[in-house]
This record gives structure tokens, sequence and C-alpha cells, in this order.
């Protein structure tokens, strides 16, 4: 089982625009990696890349200690001799040939004994619980059939690392949740390497061991999803996990002699006491004077209180029955607030709220990166 | 009753409904009748059969039938020519096939040079007159078998051309093929282009060598293109007139088309009709073959992924050698032919190419008041021929406008109501022209409509008759891409406007045709075009007093004026090009978008 | 549908035994100035469908030498086999068409247009003056000629001097003619050939020829069959116009020398010989005179009047007017539409009027004399045998 490195890896198409950007990422053997981020980032060129589909401009890609790509060395090891298999989006299954021919193609190609090719397209449809249909075509199956085949022609071979190329976007919101529980099972069955690429962070969450967030070819910040969620190391990646989206407050910070910050924002003060675990922010935070900063506050954290706290207008609330999503209006500043149970709020009633948890979040407003992590008191 | 009363109302009230009966009665009278009128012509004694049949005109006989079937005869009036139909046309496929496909791979996934020039001349032949190829190959190789002097061919090189090599099948097959190879790379290209590159990378990943994937994977995939490429070409084969007019008969090598033609102009026209009956029912037998093959489980329609980034073969070596053969290849097909008609249209002595030669008399001389041909006006200031252009570009409106139009509003119907009975019907009448051989087409409308019918006067030579087939011949083109628009337009976008009490018609003009512009365009170019350069639809219909170009160029040609008609030629070729080009740089529509998006 | 098949057979049926019984009264008594005078006063316009281009020209000239508007005559050359389709077309669904035909191909003519009532034959005393037997059955209004021609650089004078040359082996793939089955009066000239007179004829020139009796073939009823057959067996060129056959015999450059011959009309043997235009002596021609039993074949273009003729006065007028020297080959005076002079006929070799008093070109003989060694078409008998011969050479071919 491989770790696979990519060191300074760049991608410039012909247009110009570097569709990756000296990129460093190392996944390790057995990782289940989210690529993450909006469209255009690079996520797919990279697996792409990984896959050998596609040729990086500059850089080097390793599989264990073998490169398989070095731009200066002028290697290329082609797709077929990496021994990665290759999830596709749309699937990709050749319409021509029937569910068995699709999964046998493979094998044939490896120049596999046709019994144990049979034993093997037996064995895989049976783990995919496809086996009803092997002499189907794929026109003839669900999206969800179809998606299993498309699993298991690229399991076959027994790849050391699945790359998956969103493989459940096109898939309808149930047929994915369940086929989401079946990727990460397949995980642990398998014991490979998975590279999973995804718009969707709540995919990425759910299924990763590490994620990696990328913006416009850049990588922002690789780790496993909590710590991505918890703690974000700019404004891009704490906007891009979570939903609803993580509350942005703009206000003037002033360093008090205790540590802490206070902090003025439009309709309320808050004093912003830094973590003492967060090493990340905390040179910095003693270079902070008056600068603007921006203070993010996960909906979660903002609690609905009888008494105390910060008066705000409900403006909307979207119960779902576990939970309740209310937008909260100070005053100019609308926050994003989670209620937990079976709770609604008249519209346009008043609520009083406070903030509750370690995990506010401050970032220098102009480089939008964090300076710390920390709890809210207010004023 | 009253319930019935009102489902009769709501059902009239509904625009598309009473379009669609309009559409029921005339298609039933110009489509469906024709068919039963072409079958009594082939079992009636028409005057130049008078005296071979000994019978009074218009009575019952079944002399064509024993003779095209149960004689002597029959091997040359019938077996003969099929075979050669379905031989030049197995061949024409093949030819298209090859050099279409050909390209369209070199194109999509070669690095080979200059792409964008030899695409556009490679479509050139597909856009030009369908016997241009076999009139340039006439030019070039055409040797003293017909009388004449030989060809540009031997006149530059002193080689004697064999007549195998200068008339018969393999000319035939060569140019037909040639002028559908840019029809089979629109269609296979397209699919190339199209086709999700995920499918061959899904292969490259699992270990697959490049033979087997182009042998298992990309021509499998291409199939279904070949597939209607094939019978597209098959059929437009079958049909075709000019070219084994031209390179057939001076071999006497005769194919459906050129026996159907003789038969009618000649003295048993009964024959002539049983041939158009054989070609319909062929055609409609390849119709047949086609629904089976698509409707078979293998079915081909794949999501197309994003596939900006295909990998290109690379060439290498042979990149530039391969490169300059294609080059080659296509100016033979494009501007060679060209120069040719050039050449031709300018000499004064057939078969001297000397600059001593030649002269502008043929396109801007003045009347000498002689007899012959030399002694006529050059083209250009010949009140005929801008008499005939005035009359071709008028026709070429009104098949055009009508055709358009009728297709469009068919269109909109047929999707309005899909799925109901009337609607099928209508969608198979206005098919069913397809599936008539132009000329035969003709045929049944010269016997048809050379009397008076109910108000109908008789139209024999009259410009209305020549409208009214155009019409209906070119209707299944504009009627196909009238669907196919309407069908990507959710119905909502008009609802939107009932709802708001838009009334149909400004629902149509203010809503619908807006946004359809482009394809609307385009259902009327394809006829336009078309019927510019159609010869065979029209060569037994025109009469003296209302000729077009294309049966004049066939007069001159018949009468062996051949500067004239290779003038004249070059002259349907400039307007159909301008045409193209006009439409195209208006609209955005063009033949090659037309046809690929069929 | 059957009802109305009926009907139209009934009406064709009708019309043509009215139209039938005419030809064999007597030659109207109207003359040429009350038929002018009428058909000016009728005013309609006159339209001429003719195989030769003469016509057009002399359509024009004779309006404008007596005073009618020449926007109110029109001369339309239609080959003779789209002619006949559209004439037969137009008379019999009344559409405006023809005044008046003048049209080659007397069998198909006389079948399809004389017997079944669309066009008639038409003279009066004055053309019957002029042109005497050529009246009927059909009348004559001009004589065309097809003679052997070959090149003199590689056929000897003297060689071709019998028309079982073109059968003979010796010479296989040297003959040339326009293509019978494009032309209807090489057709003719083919079926004139299996007339009883004319085969025996043939019989008796290929005794002289061959030197043995003719044996036919079982499928050949008489020697003229045997002819076309042993003629087409020998790899006949059909060619597709006069004009290009001569040319390709005369070319004095030829790749591969080659006997050639041809059968076509006098008019374009000339015409390429000494084409002005031409550099001088590019084509090496002559024609041959005498030949055994006959040295080609002589074919009429008949002048006839169509059955629903708008302006019948006039054309009629047109039609004894072509029959005078100045209708022959103009006066000297009077303009086509274009302007320049008409000079009809004068100096074109191998056309012969009707009227056998009127001049022909210079060099050329007159028409008697060619009678003498042509074939001529007989448009009855052409016209009952035409689908015979014609199935025959199908078969053959």
């Amino acid at each position: 089982m491989p770790c696979i490195r990519l060191v300074n890896v760049t991608k410039q198409f012909s247009k110009g625009a570097r569709a990756v950007d000296g990129l460093n990422l190392t996944i390790e053997d057995g990782d289940f990696v989210s690529l993450l981020g909006p469209s255009g980032c690079g996520k797919t060129t990279t697996l792409r890349m990984i896959a050998g589909l596609e040729m990086p401009t500059e850089g080097d890609i390793y599989f264990d200690d073998k490169c398989v790509f070095s731009a200066e060395k002028g290697i290329n090891v082609s797709p077929d001799k990496r021994g990665v298999g290759f999830l596709f989006q749309n699937y990709a299954l050749w319409p021509h040939m029937t569910v068995r021919q699709n999964i046998a193609f493979g094998l044939e190609n490896m120049k596999w004994e046709k019994t144990k090719i049979e034993s093997r397209v037996r064995e895989i449809c049976g783990i995919m619980r496809i086996a009803e249909y092997v002499d189907r075509y794929p026109a003839e199956l669900s999206g969800g059939q179809q998606q299993r085949v498309a699993i298991a022609r690229t399991l076959a071979p027994n790849p050391r690392a699945l790359l998956m190329d969103e493989p459940l976007s096109n898939l309808d919101a149930k047929l994915r949740n369940d086929m989401r529980a079946e990727l990460k099972r397949l995980h642990m069955t398998t014991g490979a390497t998975f590279v999973y690429v995804t718009h969707d962070q709540s995919e990425a969450m759910t299924l990763s061991s590490k994620i990696c967030l990328m913006k416009t070819g850049v990588l922002q910040q690789y780790c496993p999803p909590l710590e991505l969620y918890g703690e974000p190391c700019n404004m891009f990646c704490a906007d891009f996990m979570g939903n609803p989206a993580m509350n942005f407050v703009e206000c003037t910070g002033t360093p008090q002699a205790d540590g802490g910050i206070e902090l003025k924002a439009a309709s309320f003060d808050v004093v912003f006491h830094p973590a003492e675990g967060d090493l990340k922010g905390a040179g910095r935070i003693t270079a902070f004077e008056g600068g603007r900063c921006v203070l993010g506050i996960r909906p979660e954290m903002v609690k609905i209180v009888d008494e105390g706290g910060i008066e705000g207008k409900v403006i909307s609330s979207l119960p779902t029955g576990m939970d309740t999503v209310l937008a909260l209006d100070t005053r100019g500043i609308t926050l994003s607030a989670v209620a937990f149970g079976r709770i609604d709020y008249t519209m346009d009633s008043m609520v009083r709220f406070q903030f509750e948890g370690d995990y506010a979040v401050l970032f220098d407003k102009d480089s939008t990166e964090r300076f710390a992590l920390g709890s809210l008191e207010i004023l | 009753m009253n319930r019935k009363w009102n489902n009769v109302k709501t059902f009239l009230s509904k625009p598309y409904n009473i379009l669609l009966i309009l559409l029921l009665l005339s298609l039933t009278y110009l489509v469906v009748l024709p068919l039963f009128s072409i079958v009594k012509d082939a079992f009636v004694v028409h005057p130049s059969e008078k005296s071979r049949i000994g019978q009074a005109v218009g009575s019952f006989t079944l002399y064509h039938w024993i003779r095209a079937f149960f004689s002597n005869y029959s091997k040359i009036l019938i077996w003969t020519p099929l075979w050669h139909s379905l031989y030049t046309s197995v061949f024409t496929c093949l030819v298209a096939i090859l050099i279409g496909g050909g390209f369209a791979w070199l194109v999509t996934r070669t690095d080979m040079m200059w792409k964008g020039t030899l695409t556009k001349l490679f479509i050139f032949p597909y856009i030009m007159p369908s016997w241009t190829l076999a009139l340039a190959w006439r030019n070039f190789f055409k040797n003293a078998v017909v009388g004449g002097a030989p060809g540009i061919f031997t006149a530059l090189t002193g080689i004697a051309i064999p007549n195998w090599f200068a008339y018969g099948p393999f000319p035939i097959i060569l140019t037909t093929g040639l002028h559908y190879a840019p029809f089979a790379y629109i269609l296979i290209g397209g699919v190339l282009r199209n086709m999700d590159a995920n499918l061959e990378e899904a292969a490259i990943i699992l270990n697959t060598t490049k033979a087997r994937m182009f042998t298992r994977i990309t021509i499998p995939m291409v199939m279904p293109a070949v597939m209607s490429t094939i019978i597209l070409v098959f059929s437009s084969s079958m049909s075709s007139f000019a070219v084994p007019q031209f390179l057939g008969l001076p071999v006497r090598y005769y194919v459906l088309t050129t026996e159907m033609y003789s038969t009618i102009q000649g003295t048993n026209p009964g024959v002539g009709y049983i041939i158009a009956i054989l070609m319909i029912v062929l055609s409609i037998i390849i119709m047949l073959m086609n629904q089976y093959i698509i409707g078979t489980r293998k079915s081909y329609a794949t999501v197309t992924g994003k596939s900006a980034n295909i990998s290109l073969f690379r060439l290498g070596r042979i990149r530039t050698p391969i490169s300059l053969f294609v080059g080659l290849v296509v100016m033979c097909m494009s501007l060679v032919p060209l120069i040719s008609f050039v050449l031709q249209s300018l000499i004064l002595t057939d078969g001297n190419y000397h600059f001593s030669n030649m002269t502008l008399d043929f396109w801007i001389g003045i009347s000498k008041g002689g007899n012959d041909y030399q002694d006529k006006a050059g083209i250009l200031l010949n009140a005929d021929v801008w008499n005939t252009l005035f009359n071709s570009l008028k026709l070429s409106f009104a098949c055009a406008v009508g055709a358009g139009t009728v297709g469009f509003l068919a269109g909109y119907s047929i999707v309005r109501r899909r799925g109901s009975l009337l609607s099928r019907v209508v969608e198979n009448l206005t098919f069913i022209p397809y599936l008539i051989p132009s000329m035969a087409f003709a045929a049944i409308y010269l016997s048809m409509f050379s009397q008076q019918r109910g108000i109908i006067p008789p139209l024999y030579g009259t410009f209305t008759i020549l409208a009214l087939i155009g019409t209906v011949k070119y209707l299944p083109m504009a009627s196909r891409s009238g669907v196919n628009s309407m069908l990507q337009l959710s119905p909502e976008i008009e609802e939107a406007g009932i709802i708001l009490g838009v009334p149909w018609i400004k629902r149509m003009t203010r809503i619908i045709v807006p946004i359809e512009k482009s394809t609307i365009v385009s259902g009327y170019l394809l006829p336009f075009v078309s019927c510019m350069r159609e010869l065979s639809l029209f060569v037994i219909l025109v009469t003296a007093n209302n000729r077009v170009l294309t049966t004049l160029l066939f007069f001159y040609d018949e009468k062996g004026w051949a500067q004239y008609g290779n003038a004249i030629n070059l002259l349907i070729i400039f307007i159909v090009l301008v045409m193209n080009f006009v439409v195209e740089r208006l609209t955005g529509a063009s033949i090659e978008k037309g046809v690929g998006g069929k | 549908m059957k009802k109305f098949l009926s009907l139209i057979c009934c009406f064709v049926m009708a019309f043509s035994v009215a139209a039938y019984a005419a030809p064999a009264s007597l030659p109207d008594t109207a003359t040429f100035d009350e038929l002018l005078a009428a058909g000016k006063a009728n005013g309609n316009k006159l339209t001429a469908y003719t195989t030769h281009s003469v016509l057009v020209s002399a359509l024009e000239a004779f309006a404008n030498k007596f005073g009618i508007d020449i926007n109110n005559v029109e001369g339309i050359q239609i080959g003779d086999n789209n002619q006949i389709t559209q004439v037969a077309t137009e008379v019999a669904s009344k559409v405006p068409g023809a005044d008046i035909i003048f049209i080659q191909d007397g069998a198909r003519t006389f079948s399809e247009l004389v017997e079944e009532g669309f066009v008639y034959n038409w003279y009066n005393k004055e053309i019957l003056d002029r042109v005497g037997a050529d009246c009927s059955p059909l009348l004559v209004w001009d004589y065309c000629n097809k003679v052997f021609i070959y090149n003199t650089d590689y056929v000897p004078e003297g060689e071709l001097s019998n028309i079982w040359y073109c059968t003979d082996p010796k010479y296989a793939g040297t003959l040339q003619m326009k293509d019978p089955e494009k032309e209807g009066v090489n057709m003719n000239f083919l079926v004139m050939l299996t007339s009883g007179e004319n085969a025996a004829l043939l019989e008796k020139a290929y005794k002289e020829y061959y030197g043995t009796d003719i044996k036919l073939d079982d499928d050949c009823p008489n020697a003229g069959y045997q002819w076309i057959k042993m003629m087409y067996k020998n790899g006949l060129v059909a060619g597709d116009s006069d004009g290009n056959i001569a040319k390709a015999i005369g070319n004095p450059e030829q790749e591969a020398p080659t006997k050639w011959s041809a059968l076509i009309t006098l008019n374009k043997y000339v015409k390429n010989r000494k084409d002005s235009k031409l550099k001088p002596g590019n084509f090496t021609l002559n024609y041959v005179e005498k030949m055994s039993p006959i040295a080609g074949f002589i074919y009429p273009i008949y002048g006839l009047l169509t059955a629903n003729a708008d302006n019948p006065e006039l054309a009629k007028a047109f039609l004894i007017w072509l029959f005078t020297e100045d209708g022959w080959q103009g006066d000297g005076k009077t303009v086509q539409r274009d302007g320049s002079v008409y000079v009809g006929m004068t100096g074109r070799f191998g056309d012969y009027s009707g009227n056998q008093s009127l001049p022909v070109a210079k060099g050329d003989s007159p028409v008697t004399t060619w009678k003498k060694i042509l074939i001529q078409e007989d448009p009855v008998f052409a016209s009952a045998n035409r689908a015979d011969v014609e199935d025959f050479i199908k078969i053959i071919k």
C-alpha cells in the first residue's frame, strides 16, 4: 500500500491559468483523503495528475519512494502502470458492453486467466450487490446500480489506491446518503488508500480521514475534518465548512491587560479570550494593536437564553424537527443560530442570546488569516 | 352531448390542434394521395405506349409489370440498374466512411497540422451540388468515348485514360463517396468530439493497449454515428441522379434513377413508374433496418461528460507527411474542382489549355447574332441566364419559406401534442417525403398535377408546382429541426405566456420564435440551399418556360455546351457558398451544424 | 378515381378521333394576308417551341417585319423529348403553351402528338404550291441530313464506301454516333433500316462487302436488324453531341491514332471543319458521298399547330412565311430582338427547306440529290415500329 506524495506540483493549461499551483501533499497509506473546494479550484486536476491522466507542468509525484512523475527528470509513468483505480463522476461505463464485460475488461487486459476473471467478477459483484444485473447493459440500470457497477469495475483489479472524482454527485439525495455509508464501509474492508474529490463539504466531513481544502489551485488547509471545522486557518476555510455557514462579524479590537481582546462590533461589544493551546496566532496576538479584524462565530455557538446576553429580532426561523436555524438581527448585524430540539420561533419576536464554547475564531481582516481561537464574553 | 361539445370546443381552442388537423389534411393530399397515384400510373397506358401496347391511352394494363419483371427486358430494365444502384451505393458508403471517418479521427484525436483550414475546406464538397465532383472528374479524365476532346489530365500528361477510370462505377463511387465524406466527418467527428473522454481514460487506467482501445472502445462508440451515416449516405446515393447521369451514361452504366429518367422521358413511362415504386419500397426497407438497428438493446445514449482536455495522439515523425497528404486530398476535393470549372469555362477548343486558347466570351461575350453556342452571349450578359437565376432564387426562397414555416409549425404542434395519435400520424406524414426518392416524387407530381384536381387547376409547367414539390420534399428536414428545437424548449415557457393571457400569435412571435431563432433560421437555410442545388427533383417537372439554374446546366450539358455548363455550375456554387456564408455570419446557423445537429 | 380515369379516356379518345379525321381534308383556303390580319386582330401572343435554334431568330424577324409587337412573340428552344412531354401535357391539361411547334422525331411526334390530337397538320394552298408532296402526312419545314464523316489522316479516301464497314471487326470501336436512345431521329434511322425495302438493300450491300450471303441471327428478322446488332456489337461509341463527336474525330493530334468515323449532321461537320475561331486546318475531316447502299439519313423538322393555340391565325401566317425566301434566309434588313440582321439559313450546310425551290448553302447539294443517297424518315412506319427496334437494341447492346 502506497503513500502518495506530491511535491511542488503545478499544472498550467495552455490558456495560461494555473489550475494547480505549487501543491505539496502527502497522502498516507490507508487514508481516505478528500480533495475539497469550490468548482475550478483544481481538485479534479490534482486527482487526474495522481492518476496520470494529466501531466503536471512542474513538480514531482511519488508513490511510496518511487517517482511516478517528475518534470525535471522527465519521468512519467503511464496511468496503467501506477496501479490506481479511478472512479469517474459519470461512471464512464462503456455503453456497448454488459456489466460483466465492463468489469472483466480490465482483468482481460492484465491477462488474467479466464476462470480467475470469472470468479473475481462474481466476487466483486457479490460485494457490490449487482450480481443479478451482470448481463444487462448500463443503459438498463438505475443511477445507483450504475454507480455500483463503476465501483466494481474499478475495484476488480485490486488497485492500490482508489481515486474518485465526485462519484456521488449524479445520485439523488437519499441514494447519496446510502452510498456514502457504503463507501466508508468499503474503505474499511479494502484498506486501500482512497482519494476522493468533492465540492460538498458535508460529504468530505462525513467520509474522510483527512480533507485537503483548495482554492484557485492553492492548498488552503490539509487536516482531519473536525480540525478543519473547528480550527480553520483562514476565513475561506471557515466559510467553506459548515452549514449553516459561520457568522462573520467585523469589529475593531483592543488588547486588554489580561491577554483578552476587547472587540467592538456595530451593535455589541465582546471580550475575546484566546485559547491557551492555540499557538498559531499567539505570536501575532501580542502584536495586535487596534487592528481591524473579523470575528467568526459558528451558529451553534449562538445560544438562545431566557435573559441576559444580547437582544435580537427573529427574522427567520427554519425548523427541521431536529433543530431550528434562526436568523437574528441585532441592529445591523445578522447572525445565524441553531437551536436544538423541536422548537419554533415567531417571526419578528425578540429573543436574547449569548455566545458559548471555545471555538470562536478571530481573523485578520486584511490577510483573512486566523489570529486565534478562543471564547467570548459579552460586555 | 354537452360534454362532447365541450371536448370538441376545448380541442379546437388549442391552436396546435388546429395546426395538426390542417397538416393532416394537406399532407394526406400532398404526400399520401400521390403514392396511390403512382401505383395507378403503373397500371395504365400512357400516350407514348399506345402503339406498343395497342390499347387506348388511360386504359388498364399489366403490360408494364410483365415487361418489368417477366420478360426478356426485366434484366435490362430492372435488375441490372438495381444491382448497379446497390453496388455503387454500398461502396459509396465505404468511401464516405473511410475518408470522412479517417479525417474525423485525424482532426479530433491527433495533432495533425492546419486543422482549422482543412476542416473548413473539407466541408466544401458537401455544400456544393452533388454533381460538382462528377463534373470535375469529367473535366479532368474524360476520354474520347463520349466524343469531344480528352480532359485536362490527358492534355497535360499525354496519358490516355481507360474507360473504367473515366466513366462507370469507379468514378461514380469515388465522387459520390467524396461528396458524402464531409457528412460522415460531421457525424463521426461530432461523436468523437463529444464522446466522453472518461470512457477512454477508464480503459487506459485498466491497462488497455492502444490497439485494443481503438477496436473495443473507440470504434464501438462511433458505431451508431457510422450506422446513421451509412443509412443516410446509402439512401442518398441510391436516389442520386446527376452523378450517374454524367459519369454512367457514356458507358451505358445505368442505375435506377437514370433508368427511370430515360424510361419516363422515353417511350415506356409505365416502367419508369414501377422503378419509382421499387425505389420507394427500397428506401422504406432501409428505414426499417435503421429503426431495427437503433432499437436494439445496446442503447448508446451516453452521458457526455467534461472532456475538455482529451490528450491528442502524437503523430510524431509522420506528422508532416500525413498533414501534407490530407491537405492534398482536401485540395482535390474542394479547390481543384473549382479550378477545373474555371478553366473549362474559358477555353475555346476542347482539350487545349494553352493561354492562347482562352477567352472570356462564355462569361461576358456579347451575342454575335448567330445560332450556335459560340455565338450566344456570355452567361453574365445573357438575359435567359439572368431570368433563370432569378427564377432559381425565387424558387429557393419560396421553398425555404414554405418548408421552413410549415416545418417549424409542424415541429411545434407535434411536440405540444406528443404522445397523441394525431401527433404521431402527422410526424410520420412529414417524414414520408424523405423516403420518396426525388425523381420518383417528381414523377408522381408530374402525373398527378398535370390535370385539374378539384379546385386545383392543372399546375404543369407552372412555378407553383416547383414550389409545392420543393416545400413538401424539404419538409422532413425542416420539421425534424423544428421538432428537435421544440423538444428542448420546455412547455412552461409558453405556459407562462398563456397564464398572462398572451394570445397565441403573440406567444409564437414574441416568445417562441425569438428563443428558437437560430434553429428556425437553419430550418429555412437548409431547404434554401438544397433547393438551389437540386436537380433530380426538378428535372422532369421543369418546362422550358420555367427553367432553374440546375436544369439549365443540365440542358447545356445535354447539348454538349461544356463552357456554358461549367460557367453555370460555378455560378450555382458561388451562390450556395455565399448564402451559406452570409447566413452563418448573421445567425450562426450553417449547413454543417444543421446536419450535425440532426 | 375510376370514374375520373374513364372520363379522361373518353375525352382523349373523342379528341383523337376528331383530329385524326382532319388530315385527309383539302388545303385550307385562307391566304397569308388574311391570316396575318386575323392574327393581328386576334392579338394573343404567338409562342413557338422548336428544336432548331434558327426558328427563334426567325420568329423575331417575322414580328419585326410585319409590325407585330416583338414582346408578343416568343420562340423557345426545347429538345424533342421534352417538347413531346410538354406539349402533350399542356394541351391535355389546357395549360397555355405553344401555338406552333417545330419538332423532329417524326415517330414519337406522330403517335404521341398527332394521333392523340394534341397537334395537327395544317397547310394552305400557298404552302402546297411551294412544298408539294412534303405537306403530308406531316408538313416538312426543314430537312437535315446526317452523313458519314471520317478523319482524313487515318482513313484513306474510298475505304469507307459500304455501310457494312461499320460492322467489320477490323474497324471495331471506331464508329461514333449520337446515342440513339437520347436522340429520336437517330433511333428512327435505325427503325427505317428495318423496313422491308431498306433491309433488301442492306442484304445486297452485305454481299458486296463481305462477299457472302447474309446469315441472319435468330433474333434478327431481317438484314436491317442484323446490321444494327452487328454495329452495336462492333463497339459503337454513343456520344453526347454531334459537335463534340466532330471535334473528337477530326482532332489531328490524337494520342492514339484511330480510324475514327461517325454518322453526324452535315452541318456540324462543316461547322467544325472550318470554324473561323479555331486554328486553320485544326480538323481533318471529310464526308462520304458514295456509299452502298446509303450514305446516311435525312430527317425532317416538322411544323405543326397545337390544338389549344391562342393565336392559330398568326401561327399559320408565320408558317407560310417560313417557306418564302425571306423566311428562309432573310431579306438582308429585318432585325432580330438583339438588333442583328436576320440571316436565317444563309450559308448553313445541311439544312434544306421543305420548299425545294429555295437555295441551299454554297457548295452544298440540293435536297433532291441528298434524298437519292440517304434514307428518309417515314413517320408512319417509324412510329409503328419504333418500340420494336428500341426493345431490340435494349437487348442486344
